[in-house]
């Protein structure tokens, strides 16, 4: 078998097995709690021989033209390009998900929304080979937002508390608004230099060569790229959503927001390191963001109660760090990091529950509450100081404030006023009273 | 007769006669069965001509595709309707505008088609209540402003024109100033009855006030978009091409000025229509490039937003037959006793909005291509409308669907067979041609 061929199953046998699933459970066929475990754990097993076996020929590149095709004017090919670099994501990504499918089969044994969760794993396991290995920003963009969906919909898991129904929808305002980036960055490049391949606009110097004209938008594309990681990264001053993301299942947090979804906004600027690298501006700008959200979750992570909440603030800090390196050109460093990390913070996700039992029952552990010390930068402070700033911590800054009252608010405001002048014009003043149809048709009988 | 064809007369023919047979029996029998009958027959007849169209004779009869989609919306929301909601009246009054708008589609003679074009809305105006008198008065307004632009236009371009006048070969008139504002009535007719910002507010007057199966009428039919594929866009391409970026900013205005309000609304229906009214929105700035691309996008489009919004339209219409009318003000938590329902709702939801590998996407991206080539500005802002619009039905979702319930009222919702079956048609074309975009693109691109 080529590699091509070897490389084309890793891309479709996720969807098969969806499909698969998908059709079990729409026809509600019983499948109890078996099928899905054993089938997720067989496919990630042939994943990654499959894997293996395509990271040892190295690069490989595969492309199905004319999936949307006007003869002679438009084709959106699906292309797909491997190389080891993203190969040990795409590793990483396997050994984790078979971590998280083990620890799910018990944790979530008997739920309600059992196979709703493993059906959006499953959804996930397809998504994600799209963003790791789409060579074009539209194969990534699909990719990209069927797992901001999965996400949001896990946020979302106990669909019957109010306050993570309210939590997934501030989710998913974050990666709508942000996805407008990729999108923009999709169809500015198709404007300016007529192609979406990744690795071609990884060479802006020969694109602004042969489009002289509009050289300048692709600085655009680069600008609309790095919004779009912001969303997915928690980068600031879109940081907020992480910590209302922690309602979901643990296995899910674990997965999405200590490791892979929240990964991906470096991933992203990674397979854009050669564009991102022409502009010292969008460089700075970069490393400048990292920067202050490193700092901004450290300083908020310091002052949370819950451990998810600590967990979800430090994995932002981690990629804060990786934004940090895209920008200082360590694409290594990267990858090592976000495999690294991953590991890491899924282990310490799917720990959280047992904190209690690990600080107070635990003999090896227990010293006493714990007490956590201010760091020493910050015990150079003034007291006074020091105190100001823990309580501007505690409100996170007031980055909700500010997105609700300043940035939204005024906003809704006028669109509310709107409404309301149109409201009077279309309907004046009546006033209708509102009988529910079925019991004006219970009455009527 | 009325300059239509042959062919299509026997096939319009024939779908009238069974549409009245239909009616007649099923008031004796009420079986479903025959009301399926008459949007049945409409589909297998304009798929056969689809089918078996040769490309080399030359673009389709567009009102074919209108038709098509027309009664395929129309069949799903016949299978969906429930028979104790909605009276024979209102199924009288469906059918009567099904017909009306189907014949429209074919006719080339300007008077017949105005006429057609008239009557159409007066099923809605005699359900307005007399309490209602605003709203009816807006509604009314507003069409028979539309409907004197429609005569304006058309009467004085016939008068500068040696021949008779016919729809489909409108596009040999000559460049003046007279022409020039009669051109511009009859795009003002056309938006005024697709209620395009800011002449859409008799399309709120109605789904605020109508009964929910009436308003399913309001926009079925886009009669107005049909004028503009039809004849204007002839027209604008000939001699009249300096009305292209004008179209294009009221077709981004409206998109964003929709999708902007979708956002406030309280009631869950105003949202869905807002929102539908900021899609459709998106198709005039696809139209407007002109190229072939945004034009099939915009047909592939229209297919799209017509099922997924069917689909939508008609989950609500389930739901609101149950429970009254919808808010966003508390959570309903309907998913508990109603799964099924709400995963309906919400794969239709992300189809409306173009989640990836759904029909949706594909449209979409074929007119955000076209129009950026174009204007690159504008293309930004029909990105950001369709980000917004996400968000809203988002919300609509998650008021919906999620939290707890607090009405002692039986909350489960009777959704048989005919309902999931019909439900099930929609998601398999909805994502079926997503993944498989090609398959209905080239028949798309007869038409063209």
């Amino acid at each position: 078998m080529s590699e091509n061929e070897l490389f084309t199953f890793v891309l479709v046998l996720p969807l098969i097995w969806l499909v698969f699933y998908g059709t079990l459970l729409a026809f509600r066929i019983r499948v109890g709690e078996k099928i899905p475990v054993i089938g997720l754990k067989v496919l990630t097993g042939i994943l990654f021989i499959l894997y293996a076996l395509v990271m040892k020929t190295g690069d490989v590149s595969i492309s199905f033209p004319g999936w949307i095709d006007i003869p002679s004017q438009y084709d959106f090919p699906l292309e797909f390009y491997f190389n080891r670099t993203m190969g040990v994501a795409g590793l990483g990504m396997l050994l984790l998900l078979s971590v998280i499918i083990k620890y799910s089969e018990s944790y979530l044994h008997k739920e309600n929304g059992f196979h709703r969760f493993f059906f959006l794993l499953s959804v996930f396991m397809a998504a994600f080979p799209f963003v790791l290995y789409g060579d074009n920003i539209d194969v990534v963009f699909i990719g990209w937002e069927i797992i901001g969906i999965t996400s949001v919909l896990l946020i979302g898991f106990y669909e019957n508390r109010e306050h993570v129904a309210v939590n997934s929808w501030w989710a998913i305002s974050t990666y709508r608004f942000c996805d407008v980036g990729l999108l923009a960055a999709t169809t500015l490049a198709h404007y300016a230099v007529h192609t979406t391949n990744i690795r071609e606009l990884n060479d802006p110097a020969h694109l602004s060569l042969l489009h002289p004209e509009h050289a300048n938008w692709i600085f655009f594309v680069a600008i609309c790229i790095v919004f779009a990681s912001l969303g997915k990264a928690a980068q600031l001053p879109l940081t907020s959503w992480i910590t209302r993301a922690m309602e979901g299942p643990t296995p899910s947090s674990a997965l999405y927001y200590g490791a892979l979804s929240i990964g991906l906004g470096p991933l992203l600027l990674l397979k854009f390191r050669g564009l991102i690298l022409f502009y010292p501006s969008v460089q700075v700008t970069i490393i400048f963001i990292g920067v202050l959200t490193a700092i901004y979750s450290y300083l908020v992570a310091k002052t949370r109660s819950d451990a998810k909440s600590i967990l979800g603030l430090s994995a932002v800090f981690e990629i804060s760090v990786m934004v940090v390196e895209v920008g200082l050109g360590l694409y290594h460093w990267v990858v090592f990091h976000y495999v690294a990390n991953a590991f890491l913070r899924v282990f310490q996700f799917l720990r959280s529950m047992n904190s209690i039992q690990d600080f107070y029952d635990n003999p090896l552990f227990y010293r006493g509450a714990p007490h956590r010390p201010a760091p020493t930068i910050l015990r150079w402070l003034p007291e006074s100081w020091q105190k100001h700033l823990y309580y501007r911590a505690m409100n996170g800054f007031g980055l909700d404030w500010f997105i609700l009252q300043v940035l939204v608010g005024p906003w809704m405001r006028f669109w509310i006023k709107v409404n309301r002048f149109e409201n009077s014009i279309a309907m004046g003043d009546v006033h209708h009273q509102h009988v529910p149809a079925k019991l004006q048709s219970d009455l009527a009988e | 007769m009325f300059g239509i064809t042959d062919s299509y007369f026997f096939l319009l023919l024939i779908w009238t006669m069974m549409t009245l047979i239909g009616l007649v029996i099923y008031s004796f029998h009420q079986k479903r069965f025959w009301l399926i009958l008459s949007p049945l027959s409409a589909i297998i007849g304009s798929g056969w001509e689809l089918w078996n169209h040769p490309h080399s004779d030359g673009p389709l009869n567009i009102g074919l595709f209108f038709l098509f989609n027309l009664c395929l919306m129309r069949l799903l929301f016949t299978m969906m309707l429930n028979r104790y909601a909605t009276p024979m009246k209102v199924k009288i009054i469906g059918a009567a505008s099904m017909l009306i708008m189907g014949w429209a589609y074919f006719i080339n003679d300007p008077w017949v088609f105005s006429i057609l074009w008239g009557i159409s809305v007066i099923p809605q105006v005699i359900s307005f209540t007399p309490e209602q008198s605003r709203a009816r008065n807006i509604y009314i307004g507003h069409h028979v402003l539309s409907f004197v632009l429609l005569i304006v236009g058309l009467k004085f371009l016939s008068s500068t024109t040696a021949l008779p006048l016919d729809l489909s070969h409108i596009e040999q008139l000559t460049h003046g100033q007279a022409e020039h504002i009669l051109v511009g009535c009859l795009i003002l007719a056309a938006f005024i009855r697709q209620g395009v910002f800011p002449f859409h507010l008799w399309f709120k007057a109605g789904y605020k006030t109508l009964p929910f199966p009436l308003n399913i009428g309001l926009y079925i039919g886009n009669l107005g978009f049909f004028l503009f594929v039809k004849t204007i866009m002839p027209l604008l391409q000939g001699a009249f091409t300096d009305f292209f970026p004008y179209v294009m900013v009221c077709g981004i205005v409206s998109g964003l000025y929709f999708a902007n309000m979708s956002l406030v609304q309280e009631k869950i229906r105003s949202t869905v229509f807002y929102v539908m009214l900021a899609q459709f929105s998106i198709l005039f700035c696809g139209l407007d490039s002109a190229s072939l691309t945004g034009k099939s996008g915009v047909l592939f489009q229209f297919l799209s937003l017509g099922l997924s919004f069917s689909g939508l339209i008609a989950c609500l219409y389930i739901l609101e037959w149950h429970m009254g009318e919808l808010h966003s003000r508390r959570f309903h938590g309907l998913q508990h006793r109603n799964g099924t329902l709400s995963i309906f709702f919400l794969l239709f939801s992300l189809c409306a909005v173009a989640m990836p590998l759904t029909m949706g996407f594909a449209g979409e991206d074929l007119i955000f291509h076209a129009v950026i080539e174009k204007y690159p500005f504008v293309g930004l802002g029909l990105i950001l409308t369709a980000c917004l619009n996400g968000i809203s039905l988002f919300k609509v979702v998650t008021f919906l669907f999620r939290g707890t319930r607090y009405d002692s009222r039986d909350d489960r919702i009777e959704f048989g067979i005919w309902q999931k079956t019909a439900l099930g048609i929609l998601l398999v074309l909805l994502f079926g041609f997503g993944l498989f975009p090609n398959l209905l693109l080239k028949h798309v691109l007869s038409f063209i």
